[in-house]
């Protein structure tokens, strides 16, 4: 695998993402090199609790690296030999790093934040590790963002639309937002530094603090926002709102978010915002690779998976695989 | 008291602590729960250990050493509360058994290092890393290894087997339930056999954070250049400080591109007044006598080149802007309040340093002179270790009298400014005869640009009086 990390992300909940997880694992148990395996912070987990529904376990193949939490550590089902503790505490523990010495099922948390996320990867690298695999959320809820990772896999099923067209639509959305251009050469740097505030980006590329304290504040601010130029850095959540602000600007305005899970705006104004000469690109991008489908939403309903599949690879132009066909191959 | 407690007290002594690179966080606890020594021997023993390794760290040999111990000082984890569970008899999980390998394993290593230094006395975990190393791999890692139980290797085997044949969940489920009853076994009697080390385990782990304070000290003093204070007897109560400066007030002085003038100083058993100047430095020269005290106390050099110290039971100060406001008393009860307090403990007999910055300055020269003798008289007559400054002339009860050189107009070439009136300021002190206050306020308050006609009025009044 020619990724150094690589995050599996649902579009909701009950897409499918475990059943994609753990078919990669057992992909992955088949080829050489050391893998290892972690999670975006406990997101998902608190949610299940509400729910009452058991968090899916996930499989770890023998020899795989996998870094859970202390407290998913002690009920494990498999037997492995403690790396690493870390010294950084989360919401449920230290981190462990450990390896499986015979394969069996754990439960997954991970880093809460980018940062310690990004760090991980980092430090798991230096054990020989090839490529980490992500567990990811796609939520405001979690402060981590997948796009650490060099590559994506988004599930997406039944459970966001049981209308073919309109389930094509919302993950086309998503696609095309994870596709947005990345900004390059130093200006990625100084922008990465920044993690909150409205700055305005210069011809020359410098950064000039627009000096409010949130996007929410833009029309209540007295200032030209434009006076340096058309380009704008918003580093913390993007709403409808800020989208129909730039709309209706004099001239077209370049966005530029940290990464395509800053943007809460649906799909209706964000397109407006383009058509009307706007454009957005991201301090960070990662690779989509591929699509998972789950045809089967919780509440019973089942699309007919082929025409869904055909669907998708015409619209998206990915591989798009059924996460219930690729549970059977084995 | 301990330096947890300390560094509340006096901002420059936490801004020394805050600049100790201590490593581990064990060593960080330690160094917050350092009691305030009272006997020469035990103070002595800390200092002998900070000469010892400042030697060390000026050897060009050592240097490899040196760097790799505070490579593993850094790897160190604090596992207090893995070791507290061991004493207290408990069953470790990996992630405990983990730790202690872990620690022991670098302990060796810090052992092999420094363990012949003479500094600290490190003691030797062979036999906890023998229990937690069964196979001599030396590597950091643990788990429940198949070598402590054959039952074990055997079941875990058969697993691999089973599940290699597709054997049905529920058989291969009930294996597994079984090899994890065995290493629960093996978990207890290896908490068993560690219980046995738990003393050991506790005295190697303050060993190393000992370790570890021990250098963060030996750099910060040839970083400082602080100097080892000299102990004088147990019975004795004089301090001498030549070249005295404070850390802090120095380095944010040097921010300015300005340099801290060291002060010299004798103190003996009886108050010593000291005037100067507004800007003369008096109340840094009584922040540097207490962070001096302090320091010496806890086992630390002292900011000064040479220094001649007694150990005391306490300092006791005054010094208006370190009050705290929210009491509800205002500035003259509280003040009061404190030297009741202090009173006492002379009376009590206890062996302390006593620094009042301007004594009752917030209530009027008249009776605030008399406040000044008064409190004076009381130390004085009592063998007391103090320094008090004042601006009040008048102070007549019985005292050693020192005057800060203050404002000389020649000291350098140029125009004084407001940005360069330090410069023209001889902080050093010497012995005043008379008991005259410099009149140099109204001088300062031009040169700090004041109000032109509020200056003249007041030199009219001044005139008008010195008439009367």
């Amino acid at each position: 695998m020619k990724y150094r990390s690589l995050a599996i992300v649902g579009l909701e909940k009950n897409t499918g993402k475990t059943e994609c997880l753990n078919y990669l694992l057992r992909q992955i148990g088949k080829m050489d090199g050391q893998f290892a395996l972690t999670s975006i912070g406990i997101d998902g987990e608190s949610r299940d609790q509400v729910c009452q529904t058991p968090k899916p376990e996930i499989e770890v193949p023998e020899g795989m690296i996998f870094v859970t939490s202390e407290k998913h550590y002690r009920q494990k089902r498999l037997i492995a030999e403690v790396l690493d503790i870390s010294e950084r505490q989360t919401a449920l523990g230290r981190l462990v790093t450990a390896r499986a010495m015979q394969a069996g099922k754990v439960l997954l948390s991970g880093p809460a934040d980018t940062m310690g996320l990004k760090m991980l990867i980092g430090k798991l690298m230096t054990r020989g590790v090839q490529t980490t695999l992500v567990d990811g959320a796609l939520s405001r809820l979690s402060l981590a963002s997948p796009t650490v990772t060099e590559a994506l896999i988004l599930s997406t099923g039944a459970v966001v639309s049981g209308n073919i067209p309109e389930l094509v639509r919302k993950t086309r959305y998503v696609c095309d937002l994870i596709a947005l251009e990345e900004v390059g050469g130093e200006l990625q740097g100084r922008l990465d530094s920044v993690e909150k505030g409205v700055w305005a980006v210069t011809g020359d590329d410098r950064l000039v603090d627009l000096e409010l304290p949130s996007v929410f504040m833009l029309e209540k601010s007295g200032t030209d926002l434009f006076c340096y130029g058309n380009r704008l850095y918003v580093p913390g959540a993007v709403s409808d709102k800020l989208f129909q602000f730039l709309k209706v600007q004099h001239q077209p305005v370049e966005l530029i978010v940290r990464d395509f899970t800053r943007i809460f705006a649906t799909p209706e104004v964000y397109y407006a915002f383009l058509r009307k000469g706007g454009s957005v690109k991201v301090v960070h991008r990662s690779k989509l690779l591929a699509l998972t489908i789950n045809p089967q939403s919780p509440n019973g309903l089942l699309l007919d998976s082929d025409k869904l599949k055909e669907a998708m690879e015409e619209q998206l132009q990915l591989p798009v695989l059924d996460v219930r066909k690729i549970g059977d191959d084995n | 008291m301990t330096i947890r407690e300390a560094i509340q007290n006096i901002q420059g002594f936490r801004y020394m602590m805050e600049q100790l690179n201590v490593r581990s966080a064990a060593g960080r606890r330690f160094l917050l729960d350092i009691v305030w020594m009272n006997s020469p021997e035990e103070v002595k023993r800390e200092l002998e250990r900070v000469v010892k390794m400042g030697v060390l760290l000026q050897l060009p040999e050592r240097k490899t050493d040196i760097e790799t111990l505070g490579v593993r000082l850094m790897q160190l984890r604090d596992i207090r509360g893995t070791i507290l569970r061991v004493s207290a008899g408990c069953v470790l999980d990996d992630l405990e058994l983990f730790e202690l390998k872990n620690f022991a394993l670098l302990l060796t290593e810090i052992r092999h290092i420094a363990g012949d230094w003479g500094i600290v006395s490190i003691p030797v975990l062979d036999p906890v890393v023998a229990l937690l190393d069964p196979e001599g791999n030396r590597i950091p890692h643990f788990y429940i290894y198949d070598i402590y139980s054959p039952e074990l290797a055997a079941l875990r085997a058969e697993i691999r087997v089973k599940k290699q044949q597709g054997e049905a969940e529920e058989e291969i489920e009930k294996i597994y339930v079984r090899s994890v009853e065995i290493e629960d076994q093996v978990r207890e009697s290896l908490s068993e056999e560690l219980h046995g080390h738990s003393e050991i385990l506790q005295q190697a782990l303050e060993a190393v954070a000992l370790l570890d304070v021990v250098l963060a000290k030996a750099e910060q003093a040839a970083d400082m250049q602080l100097v080892c204070p000299e102990l004088e007897g147990e019975e004795a109560e004089t301090i001498t400080l030549e070249g005295l400066f404070h850390p802090q007030v120095r380095m944010k002085l040097r921010q300015e591109g300005k340099e801290f003038q060291p002060v010299d100083l004798k103190l003996n058993a009886e108050a010593t007044v000291i005037t100067g100047a507004n800007m003369a430095g008096k109340t840094v020269l009584l922040k540097s006598v207490a962070l001096a005290q302090y320091l010496v106390q806890f086992g630390f050099f002292v900011p000064a080149s040479r220094a001649k110290m007694s150990l005391l039971g306490e300092v006791m100060m005054s010094i208006g802007d370190e009050q705290n406001e929210l009491s509800g008393l205002s500035s003259f009860a509280a003040e009061m309040i404190r030297m009741n307090e202090m009173v006492g403990k002379v009376k009590d007999g206890r062996k302390i340093l006593v620094l009042i910055d301007e004594l009752a300055r917030t209530t009027n020269p008249v009776e605030g002179r008399a406040i000044v003798n008064g409190v004076v008289d009381f130390l004085t007559k009592h063998r007391t270790m103090a320094m008090v400054t004042t601006h009040y002339n008048g102070i007549i009860a019985p005292c050693r009298r020192l005057r800060v050189k203050g404002f000389v107009e020649d000291k350098i070439k140029g125009e004084v400014t407001l940005k360069n009136i330090n410069e023209y300021i001889d902080y050093s002190l010497e012995e005043d005869r008379g008991n005259e206050v410099p009149h140099e306020a109204m001088r300062i308050a031009w040169m700090l640009g004041v109000d032109t006609g509020i200056l003249q009025t007041a030199e009219r009044f001044l005139t008008d009086r010195q008439e009367v």
